[in-house]
């Protein structure tokens, strides 16, 4: 029997790829019109967009972004960054280093750039030649380990490991994702106290990213 | 100090580290002097301008500390490294603009394919006759052609492709070491979308393909296994007989996927087995047929798959008793096998 008091237990999402296709944020910085915005549009990725370039990084478009494509070229000159869309990148990772951030540009400058900052701190580069394919196909991975329940509970797994040196079995992540979820409190502290873990603040942006649909 | 410049047959800089007011100053001739005070640096100089096998040098030692023997040890070291460093960068100029002829060439025929396709469809006249109505035109034009515009889109497509695949393999000629992206990839996928822009040629070859099922994923990456799989799409356009087969299949053998192109094309002689994928390397049958290219294509597909850290060898004959010949060329039942790390 279901008390007046007692409060509704929700199940963890389980989101299938045509789900995370429709709540992925996905942006594209780019001074130019690009086809593959549309076509990503076209093949279901409905959170798709482009802005020219960026006028601050606290702006909305990126702000909500959890997957951003950043022209190398022609983009960061608002913000006066040196080396452009490179420079931005940077800046980006710095102060959004969960987001994932693919560099892609019409030139590939080989070797030169390989060395760059930017391109190290970019989860990923991509020619603008680049079949749709290898766009869709990277944005899938990326999208599914922010937002599949497998993909979130084997990083919670790997990061706790790496960071805590403690082993939790699946159901254990599951289980304390459920608590956190059910109490709708998403901060470190929470996350931390499900996790039975000391400041689990890495753990705490997963956590965050795979419940901000 | 010590100050020299080279120059090429044609007189352009090899090499050098004269400032630029010195060179500006210096009148290059044949000349040796001794002790001549240097104007630019006010010491006492010794310079020469000699000219070698494929190129010119000039050297000067300025200040006190040098002597005549000294120079002449200089001088002998220079005409010595200025020969074989202007030999190579004549090599090395040569072979590039052989690439840049190459490249220049493919380029300008793919987008003359594309611009001709077009203009098949929608002929210039028209289109500069009713400039304000163009897009009416266009859209009655595709209407009344549509089995043309479906062939001209994917002509376009093609050659399209193939303008990609040129700029793919010349970063992957131009580059030591590529940036290379390993991701998982549907084998079975990447087979299908690579090699529908090759369909059309496929078919007017009468070159029957069959792709088998395969559930796999490969660690790979993709442009750069694109690159491989496009070129053994060409191959098989450019040297099996018409009317033949084409059988893609797949297996797994330990840690890999195993794909394998069989197809009954030009014989490669067994003398030519080990050069087969060597650069520059074409066949005896491929030049006695005028179809050898620049014989790069099989070098490029090895270094792609290697590069993915895949393997790939060449079979001859697999099937002795399907061998055959077409106005005294001779076919054979041949397979190229790649191996790709599995995830």
């Amino acid at each position: 029997m279901k008390l007046p008091w007692s409060k509704e237990h929700k199940t963890l999402p389980s989101r299938e790829l045509d789900d995370i296709k429709s709540i992925c944020k996905i942006l594209f910085i780019d001074d130019k019109k690009f086809a593959v915005v549309d076509i990503l549009d076209n093949a279901g990725w409905r959170c798709t967009r482009r802005i020219r370039d960026v006028n601050s990084l606290d702006q909305m478009e990126v702000s909500e972004a959890q997957i951003l494509f950043v022209d190398i070229q022609g983009v960061g000159v608002k913000l006066k960054f040196k080396d452009e869309g490179l420079g931005l990148i940077q800046a980006l990772k710095r102060k959004y280093p969960n987001k994932k951030i693919i560099a892609y540009s019409a030139e590939d400058q080989g070797q030169v750039q390989a060395f760059h900052p930017g391109i190290d701190a970019a989860d990923a580069r991509l020619s603008k030649t680049a079949d749709p394919y290898q766009f869709e196909i990277l944005i899938e991975k990326f999208a599914k380990e922010a937002f599949s329940l497998p993909e979130c509970v084997a990083r919670i797994q790997k990061d706790v490991l790496n960071q805590y040196g403690k082993s939790y079995n699946s159901e254990e992540v599951i289980t304390a994702l459920g608590k956190v979820y059910n109490n709708d409190d998403f901060s470190t502290k929470a996350v931390s106290k499900a996790f039975s873990l000391k400041n689990a603040s890495s753990i705490a942006t997963i956590v965050q990213l795979f419940f901000s649909d | 100090m010590l100050l020299y410049h080279l120059f090429d047959s044609a007189g352009n800089t090899v090499s050098g580290n004269l400032p630029p007011n010195y060179f500006a100053a210096t009148n290059f001739d044949n000349y040796f002097k001794q002790r001549e005070v240097c104007e630019i640096f006010s010491k006492p100089k010794r310079h020469c301008y000699f000219e070698v096998a494929k190129g010119a040098c000039y050297v000067a030692c300025i200040g006190d500390d040098y002597t005549h023997r000294s120079f002449e040890k200089y001088l002998e070291v220079f005409a010595t490294m200025s020969m074989s460093l202007t030999e190579g960068v004549q090599n090395i100029r040569e072979t590039e603009s052989q690439n840049m002829r190459r490249i220049k060439h493919n380029l300008i025929t793919y987008n003359t394919n594309i611009l001709q396709e077009i203009y098949k469809l929608l002929p210039q006249q028209i289109l500069m006759q009713a400039y304000e109505r163009q897009g009416e035109l266009i859209q009655e034009k595709i209407s009344e052609n549509s089995q043309g515009t479906t062939l001209a889109i994917q002509r376009i497509l093609q050659n399209a492709n193939l303008m990609k695949l040129e700029f793919d393999v010349y970063d992957l000629l131009r580059v030591e070491s590529p940036s290379v992206q390993i991701m998982n990839h549907s084998i079975h996928k990447v087979i299908k979308m690579t090699i529908s822009p090759f369909w059309i040629d496929l078919i007017g070859r009468g070159i029957r393909v069959t792709i088998g099922s395969c559930h796999e994923e490969v660690k790979a990456d993709y442009r750069l296994l694109a690159v491989a799989l496009c070129h053994i799409y060409d191959n098989t356009i450019k040297y099996s007989i018409p009317n033949s087969d084409l059988d893609i299949r797949f297996g797994v053998e330990g840690s890999d996927v195993i794909c394998s192109f069989e197809m009954t094309s030009l014989k490669v002689e067994k003398s030519e087995l080990d050069s087969i994928f060597s650069e520059r390397f074409s066949g005896k049958w491929s030049k006695g047929l005028g179809r050898a290219g620049n014989g790069i294509g099989m070098s490029v597909m090895r270094k792609s798959i290697e590069l993915n850290n895949g393997r790939i060898k060449f079979e001859a004959n697999v099937i002795p008793a399907a061998a055959t010949a077409l106005n005294g060329i001779p076919f054979e039942r041949n397979r190229i096998v790649v191996n790709l790390p599995r995830h």
